[in-house]
């Protein structure tokens, strides 16, 4: 599936972003779905937000942006909102919601609570496993996600098998961004965390689920740094570092 | 839907930055959130927002027969339930009991200080009275929905119009709004509540909680006052036991919010007024 | 030739609209949208946690709850769900999110008429604001026949509802391919041009009340549509400018 990766769309940056709405159909000739070009028997894959229709066209679903990577012919839109629906191989922040003997239930923001094992942690075996409990907050990675189950989670990296950082996350504070956001966050230019990252020191997860901890020296800073990212969302790079510095200032 | 409660480090971190004497979206603990009042294009109608929290009053007025009792008696009515748009753990027809604890407020603060001269809605003792309806509606809620909707039902209350009417005998004319210039309702005072939160066994007070605040706290009481300084209402439903010079100090401090308070919606409505006025011009 | 709505000029004239989203901050989306005097505040919450006598195991139960301005919610508010409900099913692609529901709340903000079509437009853009996944939007536009003149009027207001023989509640849907949409139409005063032909019209809702003719209503039914397009260029051009502010920090 196509993912929502800035520096993967680099056949983009030249053209206007292409805003689509609900049933805006992909015209056949861009995406190279034209019928007498049969034999060629091109492959399409779709990305968040498009679906195929009952009429054999393909058609947005969400209001976004419509993205292209020309590697793999992969469509997608890229749009904003705040309920989260799981996908699996993301990153999540959740919060133990209760405890079976296979499982912690945790809420990550999504119609179901989801199920992560009890065992699904760095060397945990039935003997020596971690204890957690209602209230937790766990940096989880989703392992399978199917739109009639929960999803399932688990707290370790599945290719080395290490914890990588995921975990409970201890003390800091939590708040919850639009989806879109925490994406943004996400990325390594990110704006707003490099501002804030001149003047204080931090640590911070950040949950595709819009759910996003962070942690510093002293509950001022945190306080500071939260709302800073909250403020952010809707402001160009000016507006940002200008806020960044008159919030500093009052410190 | 069930509520989802907060995370430990949430819990523990609102009461840590408590002790350093912050608050999570930056105020001080006797801070109330930014008000904002808006008036619609008729009388009577006005959306308050403190802070995320968002509430809309609407007032109304009907002509209906007085009891017999108090024959020159007209009515004031509340409806106060709650939507769904609010907080997705309200249900459709059923109450939970915040709102009815909100809803007997509300009452208490508007209804029970007469804040509202009723008698001076008598048309013809014993047959006519006019009614008047405040219908709050709950658009969203960020906590202290009581402080909200007590500023907006008493603003509404102030700004709303009833038609004038003539009685000749025992003949009623209700004239239009395009007739006779509408009259004003008469208020005898504005009671403002001011709601505090009591955290760390109470060593720790603040007002104008939010929704995560709410949450947390031990216990919580609401002042109701006007700017003379007269206590209408006070009400702290059980909740952790308080000393009784803790009551004085936060009445004093409620004292003070309440005239900034009632400054704020007196500026607001003239401003409306002389919106009005040039327009009509 | 004149209508009661003095700050009208043309029979055909909508009031001014326009709409805003994202302003709640529980709900997952929400809008308001205004008609002049009008405004509806929706709120929509989902795909979430559904009570298990409402679940459905291949698709997401849509919930609607209409809210009067004035007083208890009445036979009315129960219409105006149902018709809201029963116009967005078939375009929320619910089974996307099995066992899940999909609660959207509609409160009448201010009335001068016309609320249901309001209403309608509110939800589209909630709908949008939320990100639940949908087949098409819509465009709703109320318009009426008075009882003197026989004329048509766009978007009345309350007081020449009181004087109509007929009122007629239309909603269109919007099919058109990526690169032919255009966003051109401008939310203000947008006087409907007659001129254009109407094709590929797809009515998802009509509401009709009072006595009228079948020449009647296939008037109305057309210059109903072509207000609708003039709303479908309101969205994309709202929905426009909403995505540019999210966006200037990603190009800088």
């Amino acid at each position: 599936m196509a993912s929502i990766n800035p520096s993967e769309d680099q056949d983009q940056q030249s053209t206007e972003p292409r805003i689509v709405l609900p049933g805006d159909e992909l015209p056949p000739t861009e995406t190279g779905l034209v019928e007498d070009a049969a034999t060629l028997a091109p492959t399409i894959k779709l990305g968040p937000g498009l679906q195929p229709m009952d009429d054999d066209t393909i058609a947005a679903v969400k209001a976004g942006v419509l993205k292209h990577a020309s590697v793999g012919n992969r469509w997608w839109i890229e749009s904003n909102q705040r309920r989260y629906v799981s996908v699996a191989g993301e990153n999540v922040i959740g919060v133990v919601l209760g405890k079976t003997v296979e499982h912690y239930k945790l809420d990550i923001g999504t119609a179901q609570p989801a199920l992560l094992g009890v065992l699904a942690f760095e060397g945990a075996t039935k003997r020596n496993k971690p204890n957690h409990n209602v209230g937790d907050l766990l940096y989880c990675r989703i392992s399978l996600a199917n739109k009639d189950m929960e999803a399932e989670l688990e707290c370790f990296n599945p290719t080395t098998g290490k914890a990588d950082g995921y975990g409970e996350l201890k003390s800091g504070f939590v708040i919850k961004t639009s989806l879109g956001l925490a994406r943004r966050l996400l990325d390594p230019k990110s704006l707003i965390l490099r501002l804030l990252g001149k003047h204080i020191p931090f640590e911070t997860a950040i949950g595709m689920n819009g759910k996003v901890w962070i942690n510093s020296g002293s509950t001022k800073h945190t306080i500071l740094i939260c709302n800073a990212i909250r403020n952010s969302e809707y402001l160009n790079e000016r507006e940002c570092s200008t806020m960044v510095k008159s919030l500093v200032d009052k410190l | 839907m069930k509520e989802i409660e907060p995370s430990t480090n949430e819990r523990e971190f609102v009461l840590a930055a408590l002790k350093d004497g912050a608050r999570i979206d930056g105020r001080n603990s006797y801070d109330f959130r930014t008000l904002r009042l808006s008036f619609g294009s008729d009388y009577g109608a006005v959306e308050v927002q403190l802070g995320n929290t968002r509430v809309l009053a609407k007032v109304s007025c009907e002509v209906i027969r007085p009891f017999t009792d108090k024959p020159t008696e007209g009515f004031l009515v509340f409806n106060t339930e709650m939507s769904p748009m609010a907080s997705s753990t309200f249900e459709v027809g059923r109450q939970t009991d915040e709102e009815v604890l909100v809803s007997r407020l509300i009452e208490k603060a508007m209804k029970r200080s007469r804040a509202l001269d009723t008698e001076g809605l008598c048309i013809v003792a014993g047959e006519k009275v006019w009614s008047i309806r405040v219908d709050i509606h709950f658009l969203d809620h960020d906590g202290n929905l009581v402080d909200a909707a007590c500023i907006a039902a008493i603003t509404a209350l102030m700004h709303f119009r009833r038609p004038d009417v003539t009685v000749v005998g025992e003949d009623v004319t209700i004239h239009t709004l395009e007739q006779r210039n509408p009259v004003p309702l008469s208020i005898h005072h504005i009671p403002i509540c001011v709601t505090f939160a009591f955290f760390h066994h109470g060593e720790h007070m603040i007002v104008d909680p939010t929704y995560l605040e709410e949450q947390i706290k031990q216990g919580d009481m609401t002042i109701t006052l006007n700017v003379h300084k007269e206590v209408c209402a006070l009400s702290k439903a059980g909740g952790l036991p308080m000393k009784m010079d803790q009551i004085l100090q936060s009445t004093k401090i409620a004292v003070v919010k309440v005239t900034e308070i009632t400054a704020q919606i007196q500026a607001a409505l003239e401003a409306d007024a002389k919106k009005r006025q040039t327009s009509r011009k | 030739m004149s209508r009661p709505d003095r700050s009208r000029t043309s029979a055909h004239q909508l009031r001014p609209f326009f709409s805003s989203q994202n302003l709640l901050n529980r709900a997952d989306g929400s809008a308001q949208f205004d008609f002049g005097g009008s405004s509806v505040m929706c709120s929509v919450v989902g795909p979430a946690e559904v009570r298990i006598r409402d679940e459905k195991l291949d698709r997401a139960t849509i919930e609607v709850v209409a809210r009067p301005l004035v007083g208890i919610p009445s036979i009315k508010e129960k219409a105006r769900e149902q018709n809201i409900r029963e116009t967005l099913e078939p375009l929320i692609l619910s089974g996307l999110h099995p066992r899940t529901g999909i609660q959207i709340v509609v409160q009448t903000m201010k009335d001068d008429g016309c609320i249901l079509s309001t209403a309608f437009n509110a939800t589209i853009m909630a709908l949008m604001d939320a990100g639940i996944p949908l087949k098409s939007i819509l465009g709703s536009v109320t318009c009426m026949v008075d009882e003197k003149t026989n004329q048509i009027w766009l978007d009345p207001t309350t007081e020449e509802l009181a004087q109509a023989k007929s009122a007629h509640v239309f909603v269109f849907d919007n099919k058109s391919s990526i690169t032919s949409a255009s966003a051109g139409a401008q939310g203000k005063d947008a006087d409907v041009d007659m001129d254009q032909d109407t094709v590929g019209a797809a009515i998802l809702f009509s509401d009709s009340t009072g006595l009228f003719t079948e020449e009647q209503y296939f008037e109305c039914a057309q210059i109903c549509f072509k207000a609708a397009q003039a709303i479908h260029g309101f969205i994309r051009t709202a929905i426009a400018k909403k995505l540019e502010k999210e966006y200037q920090q990603t190009h800088a």
